[in-house]
């Protein structure tokens, strides 16, 4: 049987995972825990359906965290990659260094249990994580999670004052829970992922803001950005090997005297790889001093049928990505992958 | 041309000496190849970040900032429309509020998501 405060949290996960995932993610979970799944809504899935599994330890309220966890960390999210020295990276990541500094700042009860917080007040560190398989060895990872309350506005109506000649239009908003993960690996790798924003395309003070909270844990200095101008290149230029991985949809080029060449494919289902025409256009720019500025693609996930494809963008800042779509940890890992390595 | 521009700017930054001789070489290439559309050179700092291999941002700006006090660029800001046409501005006071987006002819808010810095080369002729 549950206690009266993991009831409590299991009710604070289980929304949690309602505002972020799909009923089919949660019933595949129950599935794979060998619970029932059928439930007419989100209510009866938790009153029927979880709340009796988690009392008869059919799986427990940390494996239901961890699945909350997979939800909301990866995907619908910016990625801006950096770079430090491996010695560095294994230096920062030191379990005894990151306990002692979470000690220090009153975050060490984070290193054992994370805090499930829905609307914070201000962006909270609310998960330390050092991922540690092998104790005879070094870490693998450092990772921080931090949640942080946004606001997003939808056009509501307008009023129009003919006598002042005044016209008031009015937005309602509405609060909104954004999960930004910072994960540095024992290679160097910083990777930061913040949530996409709803209005906005720019994310230069989310990166900021975010590399101020975990500078403490992640000092900046000694970090490179890395430059993905590589990886938008070579995902046109070896389109022809790349046909069985990725379906084309926009691409933006800019020449060094400012000329700007934007292609797309006639909807986001086509590909733009199979038009002859318009990429011996966009080969023909990029020959004469014309650099790919952002690429718009779909990243075909090996082994799913039907082919599943996720959503990927490499346009902004000189180390940034995208995946605007919800995918798994899997999914997103290997998009990362081929970013990476595309990059080489 | 513009590459011997940057020899002073190599030796007075010892510290930035090989970022400024990748710029000093982007230049003198682009020039052999190209000749006179390098005084047309618009780059943004996207691109400078590159051909610089600055790093970091905060080196970025200190590039820059270099090579704006060493008379070799000079930003303009460029507000930029959907078709990927822009208008472009001396500075950032003198952006209006609104602007006519020539490409679909309608009034356009200017705002920090359709603007961007963008440098050309300090050329001496009398404009």
């Amino acid at each position: 049987m549950l206690s009266k405060e993991e009831k409590k949290l299991s009710l604070v996960i289980f929304k949690l995972l309602k505002e972020t995932a799909s009923q089919l993610v949660v019933k595949n979970f129950l599935e794979s825990k060998r619970v029932p799944k059928s439930a007419a809504n989100w209510d009866e899935l938790y009153e029927k359906r979880i709340l009796p599994a988690l009392n008869q330890k059919k799986f427990t309220v940390n494996e239901f965290r961890q699945l909350l966890q997979q939800v909301e960390e990866f995907g619908r999210q910016h990625t801006f990659l950096f770079q430090c020295d491996p010695a560095r990276a294994i230096a920062i990541i030191s379990p005894t260094r990151i306990k002692k500094i979470a000690q220090q700042e009153g975050l060490d009860s984070l290193l054992t249990t994370p805090l499930d917080l829905e609307l914070p007040e201000a962006a909270t560190i609310v998960d330390i994580r050092i991922l540690h398989p092998d104790h005879n060895k070094t870490p693998v990872s450092l990772t921080i999670k931090i949640v942080e309350t946004r606001i997003t506005k939808t056009f509501d109506s307008e009023l129009i004052d003919h006598a002042k000649g005044v016209i008031t239009k009015k937005w309602k908003f509405a609060k909104k829970r954004a999960v930004n993960i910072a994960t540095l690996d024992h290679t160097g790798l910083l990777e930061l992922r913040i949530a996409s924003q709803d209005n906005q395309t720019k994310y230069t003070n989310l990166v900021k803001e975010l590399l101020i909270k975990i500078r403490k844990f992640i000092p900046h200095d000694g970090f490179n950005m890395i430059s993905l101008n590589y990886a938008k290149s070579r995902i046109l230029t070896d389109r022809i090997l790349l046909a069985d991985e990725i379906r084309y949809s926009n691409s933006t080029a800019r020449n060094d005297l400012g000329a700007v060449m934007q292609i797309s494919s006639s909807s986001q289902e086509d590909n733009l790889s199979s038009d002859d025409g318009s990429m011996a256009a966009l080969d023909s720019f990029l020959a004469s001093d014309g650099h790919v500025t952002g690429t718009n693609v779909y990243v075909k996930i090996p082994d799913t049928k039907p082919q599943r494809e996720l959503h990927l963008l490499i346009s902004g800042e000189v180390n940034e990505f995208a995946v605007p779509v919800a995918c798994s940890a899997g999914e997103y890992s290997y998009v990362r992958g081929k970013v990476i390595a595309l990059n080489k | 041309m513009f590459a011997e521009k940057l020899l002073p700017l190599i030796s007075s930054f010892p510290q930035d000496a090989e970022a400024l001789r990748r710029m000093a070489e982007y230049l003198g290439d682009f020039e052999s190849r190209r000749g006179p559309a390098v005084f047309k050179i618009r780059l943004n700092p996207n691109r400078l970040f590159d051909i610089m291999q600055a790093g970091s941002t905060s080196r970025l700006a200190r590039l820059v900032s270099i090579l704006v006090e060493g008379e070799i660029i000079r930003r303009e800001v460029v507000v930029r429309f959907p078709s990927g046409s822009g208008i472009t501005f001396e500075s950032y006071s003198d952006l209006p509020f609104l602007i006519r987006d020539p490409d679909r002819d309608i009034d356009v808010r200017v705002t920090e998501e359709n603007i961007e810095a963008s440098y050309i080369l300090v050329t001496n002729e009398v404009s």
